[in-house]
Parts: C-alpha cells; structure tokens; sequence
C-alpha cells in the first residue's frame, strides 16, 4: 500500500496555524494540521464556576509548569526574569489571550533604518495591510475608526464598552494631553460570524465562554475544517524529517495513545511560535543538518524576544465597576512609543489599561499587610475592593543573540521529547524604558485621581509574546527564513509564527503573527508551480 | 472540633460592623477549609487543638485576636495559611457577594452590563494629529 503523502502538513493548530489553514484550504490540497493539544470546552472555563478567579491561577493559569496538563510541555525558565505563559489546545494560547489586538506601526519594520538599532524587516506595513484587515474580518475585531497613532484603519465592529473605569482612566491621560484610543480588540462586541456578542464577564484570560473573544477555535477553525482541512488533535511532533534530497518529507508525531506515527508530506508549515518552533527545529537535528533543522545559519533558537511588562496599579476613592468588561481591553496609549533622542533610550512602549480585580484576587492581594485579619478586616478590604485601576506597560525588547531557547539536557516533556530552556537577560535599553514608562504611568494614574499606586516591574509572569527566534531576513547567513517565510535551508519547510519576528515592536504580536501566517500562504498560493525553485 | 475552627474563621473575619458582611463563621464554610487545607491536615489540626486548649470558645473577641496572635510564635504558619485559604472561600460565598454588591452568581452566562463610554475625550486627541512615523 501507498505510504499516505498529505500535500502539506501544518504544525501547531494556534493563531498562525488556524490563519494559514484557513488561507491555504481554497487550494484544495489536502492539508493535516497536528496539534498536541485538544478542543477546548467551554462550559469548561472558569467564568462557569463560583470558584472562577482561583482557577485563573491553577487549572487556567499561564505557566505550562504549573498547569502541567498532559497537553503542555514543560519549559525551564529558571534562568529568565520572565517566565514562559503559553497554551497547547486547538486555537493555541489565543484560548487564554486577552485579545488586545494592535497593529504594529510602519515604523516598525524599518528600526535600523530609522533608529540605528537591530535591523529592518525585508517587508514594510503597506505590504502587510491587506493582511491585517483580512485578519480583522476573520477574528472579528473591535475598535474605533481615527486612531492619529495608526494609519487609517477601519474595525470591524464597535469598541470595546469602556465602562466607568475607562472613562476615568481616559480623563487621566486627557488632563496630561496624552495619547490614549479605544483598543483594537478581538472581541465581537457584536454577533459575527456565528459568535455570540460579549456580555462583559470578565475574566478573558481564562477562556471565554461565551464564544465572544477570537480565539482561533471559534474563529477559523470551523471554516478551515468544514473547507477541508484534517485537524489531528493530540498529536505532538518530535522531529520534521528530510530526505535525501535535503527537502522535508514528514513529520513523526506522538498521537494519542502514545503511539509513533508517521505523516509524510510535500511541504511542511511550523506554527510553534517563538519557543515551541525552535525546539522543535533543533530535536530535528540530522546528519544534513547536525545543528537542527534549518539552521545553517546558527540563529535558530537565537533573539529570543519577549516584552518586558511592568504592572502600574492605582487605587481610586470610589469603586469604578472593574469587576465588568474584558480584562485585558478597554484603552491603549502610545504616547511613548515612538523614538524620541531626548529619552535615554530608544524605541518604546505603550500603556494597556486593566479593569479592576474580583474580590478574592483583592483579599489575596491585600494578605502582605493590606487587608488585615480581624476587626480592621472589611475596613481595609473596602477601601481596595472595586477601586483599582491600571495598566500594564509592554516594552519593546531589541533582539539580543544572547537571549536564547535551546534544549535542555535532561528536562522532557510526556512522550520523553526534549523541552526547551530557556537562558534570557533584561537590556539596559529594556530597564530604562521600563523606568521610565513606570514613573509616566504612576504620574497617569494620579492625574486620573488615584490615591495611591504601586508598581511592579519587570512583571516576572508576563512571557506571553515569543518572538525572534528563526527570523526573517534576505541574508541566509543572518536569518533563519525569507521574506515569505521559507527556509534558506530547506525550501519546503515554512514558518508562520512569532519566531520569525525581526523585532518585536511594543503591543501583542498576536495580529501580526496572523497577518504574517496569512502573507505568507498568499505568497504560497500565488507562487505553487515554482515554490521549491 | 468545627464549633472551635467557626470561631477562629469569626475571628479572621467578623462581621463588618454595618451588618452588610456577615462574618466567616457564620457561613458554614468550616468543612470548606477543612477540605482545601487536607494537604496541611496536621498545621490546621494543630492550631485547631491549641485554641480549644486555650478555652477559644469561652473567650471574648480581643482575647480571641489576641490568642491567635499569640499563635505567630506557638503555631507558626497557622494563622496566614487559614486565613488565606478563608478569603478564597469567603469572597466567593453568596451572601458575601451580596454583601459587596455584586451578584450571587459566576460571571457566566448573564454576565454585566456595561456603559459604552464617553468618547468627547478622544476629539482632542485626534485634534492633536498623528503621532505615528512614516515607515
């Protein structure tokens, strides 16, 4: 019998993988996405559950080792100031995203250029736009049309309720004359596409289950699967293979009975993102390839970029109603995003407003000293409860080659394949960006009203965007892909997520990573006959 | 032995004194703590032990602060860990919810209503012009 050979096998079912899916089933290949997680229920969420806020820090907490779900593989992060946070499940870590979905800026992909620092992407925002606006309809994004920090940009559907507390926010960055706009958020404030509108429950971080937040399951999944596409969940990929002729033939995979199995395929698409792919590059080390998959150029695993994040919380004398609305969405100011020679470092920051805390996040937060035992007990709880207010502060990191993942000599993960580690240093540019977006943040939060603020940074748990680690270039010798995101290496190996980043630009990647996935299976698309040339 | 850990969790948290909080030993929760504390059976026995032993529940409310208090050094990690566990329990109790405000209820289905906001604020940011560079 005839060994089965799928025209192209995609590896990982998250944000990117979804969005190159989805894109490249109208060709009608027959296409297999293996993913090492599974569907995800949601009646399963906590927002179900009268315990809600504390499975946010357990079952449905960030950190693949403390969930420890089979689904995870462990990282060693232990030389990181920032620990990893990501999901394995279809849809990926957009499960537990707040959905905070900005665009990066067209100044972006030109640092070098115009900043004199890492190096310029070989594609430009013009270039990348349609992609962005295609990924608007597809994740259903919210927002308000004539933000002066972004070129012209049309939402899809209404902004994100900013409820009182964004209300006061907003006056606070207004009496400073600062920039501050209604966040691109991929939520359907309104029914699309089949989902149910957001009721404002809250907790988007651990799931929605309302089907609200554009999370890939709900959002190109279905219409990928129903186009064609063969999504095999429970499948962990240990190695992608090359045959003799250096091109990749398939994937070997751990499915869900523990069993090896094999998928051979024409062309082979990896969407890990930023830490996931290039552990899975290096365990697919070979004769041919003696330092991991595609990496003649010795820059897999290397410019590890996270975002260092600072949390700037302030307390208001009256309660702001935080408890409702999504988490993570409701204001962004870029203010300071933009270089400016004056500061004494460069590139920038933007501020993302938070709402407000449960009241068993409260009670919890006030146990070193604020919220005492006994009789000063509801005294003190009254006075934080429903009257904080902040934002976290998402900084540019600058690709450093010493910032790496690589493999780690004895951790594994279930199926005994080798786990990443993670080895990562803050910048001097990095400390002194957070420095000074902390001080404008607190200055923010008083001129809002705030009565007291607190600060923590770098904000340790904050390893959501991993970015650089197989980047994009025109150079073979200084990048691990093109500027379509094929390998120099290997021409029918892609890859579509977060680890081809040239920089990581200061908001979520996750719009840019889409926007990537969906450039690039256009490029494939159009180029099919001559891709392997 | 449940009469004693409801006096201690009154103690943690009483009632607040406009009668809008009820206090955390009223509340039934006793065999909640005991359950979320199992891994740490043999802390919370303990402390359990030496305010019985101490008379707790003869004691005035200042004499039952000032015990518990006295556990810091006889009871080491007795007293945080109770209490921690307690406000995981308590501020996700019905009638506290009520207390607060809030509904009796998860997040979910019903969720919350929500003021869209007021967008004058934004006419002067806009005014102000793009602060975006070109790439």
């Amino acid at each position: 019998m005839a060994e089965d050979v799928a025209d192209v096998v995609i590896i990982g079912a998250g944000a990117a993988g979804a969005a190159v899916a989805w894109s490249l089933a109208e060709t009608r290949m027959r296409i297999v996405c293996l993913e090492q997680g599974g569907w995800m229920a949601p009646t399963d969420y906590p927002s179900n559950r009268p315990d809600w806020e504390m499975q946010g820090l357990g079952p449905f907490g960030f950190s693949p080792n403390t969930r420890q779900r089979r689904e995870d593989y462990p990282v060693n992060d232990d030389d990181s100031p920032i620990k990893i946070s990501n999901f394995n499940a279809v849809g990926g870590s957009t499960i537990l995203y707040a959905a905070h979905f900005p665009r990066l800026h067209p100044s972006d992909f030109r640092v070098k250029s115009l900043d004199g620092v890492a190096d310029d992407w070989p594609l430009d925002y013009a270039g990348l736009e349609p992609f962005y606006d295609m990924n608007a309809k597809m994740m259903g994004v919210a927002g308000l049309a004539g933000d002066p920090a972004y070129p012209p940009k049309e939402p899809t559907l209404p902004h994100v309720p900013l409820g009182k507390l964004g209300d006061t926010l907003a006056q606070g960055f207004d009496r400073l004359g600062w920039h501050v706009w209604p966040s691109d958020s991929a939520i359907a404030t309104a029914e699309h596409a089949g989902r149910a509108p957001c009721v404002n429950l809250g907790p988007c971080v651990t799931g929605c289950a309302q089907g609200a937040k554009g999370s890939t399951d709900v959002t190109y999944w279905p219409v990928a699967v129903r186009e064609g596409v063969e999504l095999r969940t429970h499948c962990r990929v240990r190695e992608i293979t090359v045959g003799a002729d250096g091109l990749a033939d398939g994937v070997v995979y751990v499915d869900a009975e523990g069993n090896e199995q094999r998928q051979r395929a024409e062309m082979v698409i990896v969407a890990c993102n930023g830490v996931g792919t290039p552990r899975l590059l290096l365990n697919s080390a070979s004769s041919q390839f003696p330092d991991g998959l595609a990496n003649r150029s010795g820059l897999v695993g290397k410019n590890l970029m996270f975002h260092p994040y600072a949390l700037v919380t302030g307390w208001f004398p009256e309660r702001l109603e935080g408890y409702k609305g999504p988490a993570g969405c409701s204001l962004i100011s870029q203010e300071f995003y933009e270089t400016d020679p004056a500061r004494e470092f460069v590139r920038g920051y933007s501020f993302e407003m938070l709402r407000g805390d449960g009241p068993v996040r409260t009670a919890l937060q006030g146990l070193a000293g604020k919220v005492p035992w006994g009789a000063e007990h509801h005294a003190a709880f009254s006075t934080r409860f429903d009257k904080n207010a902040g934002m976290v502060i998402i900084c540019e990191d600058l690709p450093e080659e010493h910032n790496t993942v690589t493999l780690d000599p004895a951790l594994k993960d279930a199926d005994g394949i080798p786990a990443p580690k993670i080895t990562y240093r803050l910048s001097d540019n990095s400390l002194k960006m957070l420095d000074h977006a902390v001080a404008r943040g607190k200055e923010v939060l008083e001129a809002a009203g705030a009565v007291e603020t607190d600060a923590l940074s770098p904000l340790p748990p904050a390893g959501w965007h991993l970015m650089g680690t197989a980047r994009m270039g025109t150079d073979s010798a200084r990048s691990v892909v093109d500027a379509h995101g094929q390998s120099h290496d290997v021409r029918n190996l892609f890859i579509v997520d977060g680890s081809i980043f040239v920089t990581s630009g200061g908001v979520n990647p996750t719009n840019t990573i889409q926007a990537l996935a969906l450039y690039i299976a256009d490029h494939i698309k159009r180029n099919l006959t001559t891709l392997f040339d | 032995m449940d009469d004693v850990l409801d006096a201690i969790l009154e103690t943690l948290i009483p009632a607040s004194a406009d009668g809008n909080m009820p206090s955390a030993g009223s509340l039934g929760i006793a065999g909640d703590v005991r359950r979320e504390l199992a891994a740490f059976a043999a802390l919370l026995e303990s402390g359990v032990a030496a305010a019985e032993e101490a008379g707790f529940d003869s004691q005035s409310a200042d004499e039952r602060a000032n015990c518990l208090r006295g556990f810091e050094a006889t009871q080491p990690g007795f007293v945080p860990t109770v209490y921690m566990t307690l406000c995981t329990l308590y501020y996700r109790h019905p009638q506290v919810l009520v207390g607060l405000g809030l509904p009796a209820r998860p997040p979910f289905p019903e969720g919350y209503p929500l003021e869209g906001g007021d967008l004058t604020v934004f006419e002067a940011v806009v005014a102000r012009g793009p602060i975006f560079r070109a790439g």
